[in-house]
C-alpha cells in the first residue's frame, strides 16, 4: 500500500510540478496566436523531456550523482565549464521569471503592486529553500501545482469541436495571416519551455537528495512516462483554452491575467480561484527548483558540498549562493523589468542552450564506468541522437528567429 | 595628430548622440507603415482582453481585483504601443493616415482609461455601453489597419 501511495504522490508531484511561467505565458500566447496548430511541439517536446529526465534519472539513482555532477569528471573542465555557463545563465533567467510570475500571480488578487511583493517573495523563496525539507518542498508544491488541472476542466467545459482542435494539431494548419518565421520562433520557444535546462538538473540532483538507488529505477520511470506526458497535457489544455476564448476575440497574451480569463468564463469565480492558486502554485514551486538548480550546477561544478540532505552548515558555500542568486534575481525584478518579457526572453535561450544541457548527459548515460549495465540501451540512443540533431536545430535557429520576427511580432 | 583624431570623432559622437536624443526618429514608410499595422493590433487586442473582463465581470464570474488589475495592464500597454508609434516622426505622404491612426489610437486608450474608471468604481450600468463602445472601436481599427496593409 505504501509503495502504490509513493507511486501516485510522485506521479502527482511530477504532473503539478510540470508547468512553469515559461509553460502558462508561452502556451497561452501560442494558443491565442496559432490555436492548436503549435500543439504538436509540445507533444515532441514532452517526449524529449522523458527521454533526457529518464537518462539523468537513471545516472543518479546508479551512481548516486547527479549528472553534472559527473560532466566535468567525463568531459573536462572545459566543456563542463561551456555546460555550466550555457545552462546557469538560462536558469538564473527562468529564476527571476518564475520569482516575477509569483508576484504577478499575487497582483492579480490583491491589486498590490508586483515591485511591492517581489522582496518578499524573494524572502520567502530563499526561507523555504535554507529550512524546508526537500521531499516537503517537492511534495507541497507538486500537490498545489495541480490546481492547475483546473485548465483542462475548462476546456472541457467550453465544449470545443474536438475534431477541429485535433486537425488544427496533426495538420500543423497555421492561421492564413501568421508568417512561417513568427510560427517556427513560437515553435522554437515552446520547445525550450517544455525542454527547460532545469528541470533536469532539479531531476537528478533530486534524485540523489533523496536517495535513489537501482531499487527506484522503475518508480523514477513512472514519475517520468506518466507524469511529465500529463503535466504536457495540462499545457496543452492551457493553449486549448487560450484558441477557444482568447483567439476569436484577437486577444494577444502580454500578461498572467490574460491566461486565466478563459477559465473564468468557464468556470466563473471558483475556477479562477483555483487556477490563480495554481499561478502561485506553479510559480513558487518552479521559483523553488530554479533557485535550487543554479545552487546545484555551480557546486557540482566546482565540487562543493551541496544539497538539502546536509546540514547548510556543511554546505555554507551551496547556501550562500542561492542566497546571493536569490538576492540578485529579485533585484532584477525591482529595476522594473517586465517579469513576461523575462518569460519570454528565457525560453528563448532556453532553446539556444539545449544542446549544451542535454548532450553531455547522453554521454555519461552511455559510460559503463557510472552506469555498468544500466547503460543506454538502443531505444535510448536512439531517441537521444534523434533529439540532440533536433535541439541542435532549434539552438542554432532560435536567435536568427528572434531577430528576424522582433520576437514574435 | 592623433590627439586631433580623437577629438574630432569625440565631436562626431557627440553630434549623433545629440541628434539621436532630440529629434524623433523618422522611419521610411514601409518601417512606419509596419509600425502601424502592430500598433492597431496591440491596441485592438487589448481591447478585445478589456471587453472580455467586463462581460465577465457582468456575469459576476471575476473574483476580487481580478479584472482592475487585467484592465489596467490593458490600458498601460495599450498607452505604450500608441505611443511608441506616435512618438516616431511620420514620413512624408503620410500625414494624413497618421492622423487617422493617432486617432484611432487615442480613442482607443481614453476608451480603456475609462473602463479601467468604471471598472474600479464597480459602475456596472456603464459596462454594457462600453462593450459596445470598445466593439465598434475595434472594428474600424481592423479597417484602418485593412486599408494599411
Amino acid at each position: 500500500m505504501k509503495k502504490y501511495l509513493a507511486v501516485t504522490l510522485g506521479i502527482l508531484t511530477a504532473i503539478g510540478g510540470f508547468v512553469d511561467i515559461g509553460d502558462l505565458v508561452t502556451n497561452a500566447q501560442v494558443g491565442a496566436r496559432f490555436g492548436m496548430s503549435l500543439g504538436w511541439v509540445v507533444v515532441v517536446g514532452v517526449l524529449g523531456i522523458c527521454v533526457f529526465a529518464e537518462m539523468s534519472g537513471r545516472v543518479a539513482a546508479v551512481s548516486g550523482r547527479a549528472t553534472f555532477d559527473l560532466v566535468r569528471e567525463r568531459l573536462g573542465p572545459r566543456v563542463g565549464l561551456l555546460n555550466l555557463g550555457g545552462s546557469m545563465a538560462v536558469t538564473f533567467l527562468t529564476f527571476v521569471a518564475e520569482i516575477g510570475g509569483v508576484a504577478v500571480s499575487l497582483q492579480l488578487l490583491t491589486s498590490v503592486n508586483e515591485l511591492l511583493v517581489v522582496p518578499f517573495v524573494a524572502a520567502l523563496v530563499w526561507l523555504v529553500l535554507w529550512r524546508a525539507r526537500f521531499s516537503h518542498l517537492e511534495n507541497v508544491v507538486g500537490i498545489l501545482g495541480l490546481a492547475l488541472v483546473v485548465f483542462s476542466v475548462a476546456l472541457w467545459q467550453l465544449s470545443p469541436d474536438w475534431t477541429e482542435l485535433g486537425r488544427q494539431m496533426a495538420t500543423a494548419d497555421k492561421p492564413v495571416s501568421e508568417a512561417w518565421t513568427t510560427y517556427a520562433y513560437y515553435g522554437v520557444a515552446l520547445f525550450g519551455a517544455a525542454m527547460t535546462p532545469y528541470e533536469v538538473f532539479y531531476f537528478s540532483s533530486g534524485g540523489v537528495e533523496e536517495g535513489w538507488s537501482v531499487k527506484d529505477l522503475r518508480l523514477m520511470r513512472l514519475n517520468v512516462l506518466i507524469g511529465f506526458p500529463l503535466g504536457g497535457l495540462l499545457s496543452l489544455s492551457i493553449a486549448g483554452c487560450a484558441a477557444l476564448v482568447l483567439q476569436p476575440a484577437g486577444i494577444s497574451v502580454d500578461g498572467l491575467g490574460q491566461v486565466g480569463l478563459p477559465v473564468a468564463v468557464a468556470l466563473g469565480k471558483v475556477g479562477i480561484a483555483v487556477a490563480v492558486l495554481g499561478f502561485v502554485a506553479a510559480t513558487f514551486g518552479a521559483a523553488c527548483e530554479t533557485g535550487l538548480s543554479v545552487g546545484y550546477s555551480v557546486a557540482q561544478y566546482f565540487g562543493w558540498q551541496w544539497g538539502k540532505f546536509v546540514r547548510p552548515r556543511e554546505a555554507m558555500a551551496f547556501h550562500v549562493l542561492v542566497l546571493a542568486s536569490t538576492v540578485v534575481a529579485a533585484g532584477v525584478l525591482l529595476t522594473t523589468v517586465d517579469p513576461i518579457m523575462v518569460t519570454e526572453i528565457s525560453v528563448v535561450f532556453s532553446a539556444v542552450a539545449l544542446p549544451l544541457t542535454y548532450f553531455p548527459i547522453l554521454v555519461v548515460a552511455n559510460d559503463p564506468d557510472y552506469l555498468g549495465e544500466h547503460v543506454n540501451g538502443r531505444l535510448a540512443n536512439a531517441l537521444g541522437n534523434a533529439y540532440l540533431v533536433l535541439l541542435t536545430v532549434a539552438s542554432l535557429a532560435a536567435i536568427p528567429l528572434m531577430v528576424i520576427t522582433r520576437m514574435g511580432q | 595628430m592623433n590627439r586631433c583624431r580623437g577629438a574630432s570623432l569625440l565631436a562626431v559622437l557627440a553630434l549623433l548622440l545629440g541628434t539621436a536624443c532630440s529629434v524623433p526618429s523618422e522611419p521610411s514608410p514601409a518601417d512606419w507603415r509596419a509600425a502601424a499595422i502592430q500598433a492597431l493590433e496591440d491596441v485592438a487586442g487589448q481591447l478585445g482582453t478589456v471587453e472580455l473582463v467586463l462581460a465577465q465581470e457582468q456575469d459576476d464570474k471575476l473574483l476580487g481585483r481580478y479584472a482592475v488589475v487585467v484592465a489596467s495592464e490593458a490600458e498601460e500597454a495599450a498607452g505604450t504601443s500608441a505611443e511608441s508609434l506616435t512618438s516616431q516622426q511620420p514620413p512624408a505622404g503620410t500625414r494624413q493616415r497618421f492622423g487617422t491612426v493617432s486617432g484611432a489610437l487615442d480613442e482607443a486608450t481614453s476608451l480603456l482609461t475609462e473602463a479601467r474608471v468604471a471598472l474600479v468604481d464597480d459602475d456596472r450600468a456603464k459596462y454594457s455601453s462600453l462593450r459596445r463602445r470598445i466593439t465598434r472601436l475595434q472594428q474600424r481599427l481592423d479597417e484602418i489597419r485593412g486599408r494599411l496593409r
